[in-house]
């Protein structure tokens, strides 16, 4: 009987043949290190390489969110971390309504830990941002939902503070520099864009250019040398909205 | 050979994708996910990848491992998305789990019995080498591989596509990878797929509880003493479902193929094991055989033959 259960020399071809593209695909993912690249992901992703660890690509987040922003990492953007969930603020921004944190079945995304009400922080691009080379334009500011996370500096530029940014996307999405630009709705043209805390371009001390956004947008930098979590700001929308930012008990 | 129960089993999987799309656009509380919240495969995967179990995945992939022991196998012929593409581009013999040959096993087939024993191996193997790699780069590897995943991942490139207007490789690089594991991998289904590795185990436990439902011919009315291979050419497992006891029911997708395309009608599905293993579903010696009585009220000729039938399947094991 057990003579009779060897493994077919076409079976075990093929089972090897996928072991090593398992292995192939795991070696690349390993060195590469994709899995930390710095994507800005739904409240309560506890770190980019923890998300990816334990995100079953499973796309209930996408369907919970009621503002439609949350969207799955491209395959272009990322063999690792295909289909993880990203946000995008072309048409909404976060009100930390958690609905995604409910969602998800694998606690990729989950409650509690200093990257629950933490999105990222918001950058302003010199090169595109409307009031760096006319004055006038305050979009951001006016409508920034988080008191003191956006003050104008002395030639009525913005300027973000990430102690109180928590990355919502809010000026992102209303930022009107590609329409008085040009008329291109492509997201390199906004003056201001929400990056991971965790990543290259978030380390530059203040405006960024297009060139800086795009070279560190989803680079990461080492765990210990990223942005700390803001710790100040209120957030008026969305459940516990009383709740100091920071105070995470 | 009719078909008329491979365009129902089309039209549910296809219903099932429908559905997932449409899901996906309705939002709000219909946070439905895709099938990979049920799969067993990314459950073990996440667990070992993130070092914690994700216990709200538990109870869904629990019901689908009962579902199997209910069912059988039906999962893989009716509701697998890739099963489904084979059933769509597989032309008139669609192949099976265990690579169709196209023609009828030798009265029999010595080789069947042991298939599922072979793949289970190989499966085993397959599942064992993702967990230890997962493990070791810390994300769940086999997602990127798993044709069902790449269904749903092409579904979500052209929903992009159409609804965002954003096209990506993913449109490109799925398709290849489906085509690749589905049609040149034959055996995709029986060596590799980590998932059967799971159904195969509780399938296994079915059967030696002979619990459920198998396909099973009526001695009376069956004419394969006659020459008749009908249900074995049939049957994308090469099943020869006239002759079949539990073990070889084994790898039964219970797809209905041999129900429809039986001449005298004879299969039909039924509770418990094959009718003379019925006390016992495990390999049954001769001499348990010899104690049944021939049934006298038969006429005599079709009792003989139909009894000696079932006679050669019981001396095959």
């Amino acid at each position: 009987m057990m003579g009779m259960e060897t493994i077919s020399r076409r079976g075990f071809l093929a089972a090897g043949a996928v072991g090593v593209a398992m292995v192939g695909v795991g070696g690349f993912g390993a060195v590469t290190r994709q899995a930390d690249a710095a994507f800005v992901r739904p409240p309560g992703a506890e770190s980019n390489a923890r998300l990816t660890a334990a995100c079953n690509r499973c796309q209930r987040c996408l369907q919970a969110c009621p503002y439609g922003i949350i969207t799955p990492v491209p395959l272009a953007g990322s063999l690792v971390a295909y289909g993880t969930p990203t946000l995008a603020f072309e048409q909404g921004c976060c009100d930390f309504c958690m609905k995604c944190v409910d969602a998800c079945p694998t606690g990729a995304l989950s409650y509690g830990g200093a990257h629950e009400r933490d999105l990222g922080v918001a950058l302003v691009v010199k090169d595109a941002c409307v009031a760096w080379d006319w004055s006038g334009c305050t979009v951001c500011k006016d409508e920034c939902p988080v008191e003191g996370a956006i003050t104008l500096d002395d030639h009525d530029r913005p300027v973000v503070h990430p102690d109180f940014c928590d990355g919502c996307g809010r000026c992102e999405q209303v930022c009107p520099s590609s329409s008085l630009r040009a008329y291109d709705a492509s997201v390199e043209n906004k003056g201001i864009v929400v990056v991971s805390r965790a990543s290259e371009a978030a380390r530059a001390a203040g405006a960024v250019s297009s060139e800086e956004l795009l070279a560190g947008r989803t680079v990461p930098v080492a765990l210990a040398d990223a942005m700390p979590p803001h710790t100040k700001g209120v957030h008026p929308d969305g459940p516990d909205a009383t709740r100091e930012a920071g105070d995470l008990s | 050979m009719k078909t008329r129960t491979r365009a129902v089993r089309i039209l549910v999987a296809a219903a099932v994708l429908v559905a997932a799309v449409a899901a996906a656009h309705l939002g709000g509380g219909a946070a439905v996910g895709t099938l990979c919240v049920l799969c067993p495969v990314g459950f073990a995967q996440i667990a070992v990848a993130s070092q914690s179990v994700p216990w709200h995945l538990l109870p869904g992939v629990l019901a689908v491992l009962a579902i199997v022991f209910l069912l059988g196998r039906a999962f893989c012929s009716w509701l697998c998305p890739s099963q489904l593409l084979k059933n769509i581009f597989g032309g008139h013999t669609p192949r099976g789990l265990y690579g169709r040959s196209g023609e009828a096993p030798k009265a029999g087939c010595a080789t069947c019995a042991s298939a599922t024993g072979a793949s289970l191996k190989t499966q085993g193997v397959v599942l064992a080498v993702l967990l230890v790699v997962s493990f070791a780069v810390e994300f769940p590897v086999f997602c990127l591989l798993c044709p069902i995943g790449l269904v749903f991942g092409t579904l979500w490139a052209l929903n992009r596509v159409f609804v965002l207007l954003q096209p990506g490789w993913e449109l490109i690089v799925f398709p290849l990878m489906l085509l690749a594991e589905l049609f040149l991998f034959k055996r995709w289904c029986a060596a590799i797929c980590p998932l059967g590795f799971f159904f195969g185990l509780v399938e296994k436990a079915r059967t030696k509880l002979g619990f459920g439902v198998r396909p099973q011919a009526s001695c009376n009315t069956c004419i394969s003493s006659e020459g008749c291979r009908t249900c074995s050419t049939v049957c994308p497992e090469n099943i020869d479902v006239a002759a079949a006891d539990g073990l070889v029911l084994e790898a039964c997708t219970l797809c209905g193929d041999c129900l429809e395309n039986c001449p005298t009608r004879s299969i039909s599905l039924s509770l418990g094991a094959r009718k003379p293993d019925a006390p016992v579903s495990v390999p049954v010696s001769n001499s348990a055989r010899a104690d049944e009585p021939p049934s006298a009220d038969e006429p005599a000729s079709a009792a003989s033959s139909s009894l000696e039938e079932c006679d050669d399947n019981l001396a095959v094991r």
